[in-house]
């Protein structure tokens, strides 16, 4: 009697217990219409850039809702939630959805570069610029031409006193002793180049870090405005300074950084960090934005969204405030010759400022 | 009334709510520190024969772990968990008392989608109660560090996930000698009040608390690394909602056989909580277990 009695306690005590379903959200359901109204509610609680995009996703999604039933296609499903991918204009924002195999059969993101000229050409670079043949003196991290390679930097054979830096990715990791060995060696130049073109992001710590080299004094850059709820004014601002690296080799004489389209993301973090700094000058093409944080998430049939929850708003030298999302115009604007192979008319240039 | 009268009248009614709401709590929590102090400041009264019983314990169990973070999608994961322990505790006529370390691994999946994820938890905490009457024991019970860390690495920037919290919970505890060599134990912890971090909000990788207070810096870790404690914030039962549940069978003096369940349910932002659960079934197994008996010098009386 006693040892039923205790079997009896022990199941209630587990039934009872067993119950973090209550806790939880209800489960999602998979139906198209419920995957509609599932990434519209997403997009419109996540989303942080909705009234600098002009997108009304209450009037956006009234539009598409009598377009979704059950019995569309997952192809149609996934288009016209694409539509709503192409409103945000916005490289970060994406809707994805991967097989077995982790290919992506379904694929909507906003193509930032479409209808931009190409600024950087490699072979130009690597046979005028920073090869071996070129700049025998000129230093990299990782191999030049290959996928491990972190950065560029020496002195230009065109101007022995002028320091280049290209940085192809901020998707690496680069130690703050290399950093120092870097700037160290390029602390004696007059100015330096900073070419960041096809650089489409990474760490923005990364970026910071190397943008904290510039400036000799904490300098105010803007803010970065911030989803904190799901109401469409929950928004909150965190200013953002730039301040000096810790280091002696921090380098404060004229600095081109040049850009084109595909500086995006971290990118333009590093753009935005020194933007508002006097001996900075941007010589190229537009930048191609990306200044929200990125969140993502899944939707209840395994799609994948990403979306901005942020966006940052820079200021420039003359205090005046910027959206750059869409990236920004340079000081100077400068094309590139792809037909020329003998010169790289954006680094020339640059050339031109810092003599 | 006395602790009342040292804080500055409210200005709003809304700031009003706020401040009873927290002089609640801070009563709440004091009332929760008084009751352990009392409880262990009895420890040396009355018996002058004492006889207690140490055990030095390692365990390994498996079960079910469940996951939702509701503020990157409501679907609900689970999967098998493995998990490890190691503790000591000691038991008296009058007193329980043990620490433990426990981890715990699960993977995640769902049937709503391809891929998932995985969850690691791991914590170290000590548990005081005190027996009133043969069967029946109370007390308290800190989880001085609890890290749940989970991974989706299909989500990109919200790929990683890390919880810190330190919780103090009531814990009640009920045994019953079954037999000469079995005895079960049921257990009910219930979290009072934690100190949490969360390492993404409602929208970012970044703590909620960093993003609200408008600080969030690249150039400072404490605001970006998720393995950063600042920020972290008190958090009380309704918000960080702990609960730990435990059956288990002493078979002789080496074993134990137990069924566990652990919750832990944590919202940054009302609406969109993160939650985990495990389901445990576990042996452990009494490296050491022994029997002193003293008498005690001093006594109350």
């Amino acid at each position: 009697m006693k040892f039923s009695l205790i079997i009896i306690v022990s199941i209630l005590f587990v039934a009872v217990s067993s119950c973090e379903k209550v806790f939880m959200k209800p489960k999602p359901e998979q139906s198209n219409i419920a995957v509609f109204e599932e990434y519209t509610t997403v997009v419109a609680e996540k989303y942080g850039m909705l009234e600098f995009k002009g997108v009304d996703m209450v009037h956006l999604a009234d539009s598409l809702r009598p377009f979704v039933t059950e019995e569309m296609t997952t192809d149609s499903l996934f288009g016209t939630l694409a539509i709503i991918v192409q409103q945000l204009k916005d490289g970060h924002s994406a809707l994805l959805n991967q097989n077995a195999n982790g290919e992506y059969t379904h694929v909507s993101t906003y193509d930032f570069i479409s209808g931009y000229p190409f600024s950087l050409h490699a072979g130009i670079l690597i046979d005028n610029y920073i090869g071996a043949e070129a700049a025998p003196e000129m230093k990299s991290l990782g191999t030049i031409g290959e996928s491990d390679l972190r950065m560029v930097y020496g002195r230009l054979p065109q101007d022995n006193e002028l320091g280049y830096i290209h940085i192809p990715s901020f998707n690496v990791e680069i130690s703050a002793e290399e950093l120092e060995t870097v700037f160290a060696s390029l602390n004696s130049a007059k100015g330096i180049i900073v070419d960041i073109r096809g650089n489409t992001g990474g760490d923005p710590i990364l970026a910071t870090k190397i943008a904290a080299y510039f400036t000799n004094e904490e300098v105010y850059i803007g803010y970065e405005n911030f989803k904190i709820g799901p109401a469409a004014d929950a928004f909150m601002k965190s200013p953002a300074n730039l301040k000096p690296a810790t280091s002696e080799n921090r380098f404060l004489k004229p600095v081109a950084v040049l850009t084109d389209r595909f500086v995006y993301s971290a990118a333009t973090t590093f753009c935005y960090s020194v933007n508002p700094l006097d001996n900075v000058t941007f010589i190229g093409q537009r930048t191609g934005g990306g200044s929200g944080s990125v969140a993502a998430g899944y939707l209840a049939n395994g799609w994948v969204w990403n979306l901005s929850v942020s966006e940052f708003v820079g200021v420039a030298d003359d205090g005046s405030e910027h959206h750059l999302d869409n990236g920004f115009e340079p000081d100077i604007n400068v094309l590139l010759d792809t037909l020329d192979k003998t010169k790289d008319e954006i680094i020339e240039r640059a050339i031109m400022e810092l003599q | 009334m006395r602790i009342k009268k040292e804080y500055s009248k409210p200005s709003s009614s809304n700031e009003e709510t706020i401040f009873q709401s927290k002089f609640i709590l801070m009563k709440h929590a004091i009332f929760s520190i008084l009751l352990c102090s009392l409880t262990i400041s009895g420890f040396s009264q009355d018996n002058v024969r004492r006889t207690v019983l140490k055990k030095s314990y390692i365990g390994l169990g498996g079960g079910l772990g469940a996951y939702q973070d509701a503020k990157f999608s409501n679907v609900p994961y689970s999967g098998i968990s493995g998990s490890f322990t190691a503790g000591t505790s000691r038991e008296s006529d009058s007193y329980y008392w043990s620490t433990n370390f426990n981890a715990r691994y699960s993977s995640l999946k769902t049937n709503y989608h391809i891929g998932g994820g995985l969850n690691v938890n791991a914590n170290y905490n000590f548990d005081y109660t005190r027996k009133l009457t043969e069967n029946y024991q109370l007390g308290g019970k800190w989880s001085l560090m609890n890290v749940n860390f989970t991974n989706f690495s299909a989500l990109g920037n919200n790929s990683t996930g890390i919880i810190f919290n330190s919780a103090v919970s009531v814990l009640g505890r009920y045994t019953r000698l079954l037999k000469e060599d079995v005895r079960v134990n049921f257990e009910l912890a219930l979290g009072l009040f934690s100190m949490a971090k969360e390492a993404t909000s409602f929208a970012y990788s970044a703590s909620q608390k960093v993003l609200e207070e408008g600080v969030f810096d690249f150039q400072n870790d404490a605001t970006t690394s998720p393995l950063s404690l600042s920020y972290s914030s008190f958090e009380p039962i309704g918000i960080f909602n702990k609960i730990e549940t435990n059956i288990s069978v002493d078979y002789k003096k080496r074993w134990q056989f137990s069924y566990q369940w652990d919750l832990l349910n944590y919202r940054t932002v009302k609406s969109y909580p993160i939650t985990f659960a495990a389901h445990t079934l576990s042996v452990r197994f009494n490296y050491i277990s022994k029997t002193k008996t003293r008498l005690n010098k001093e006594s109350n009386k």
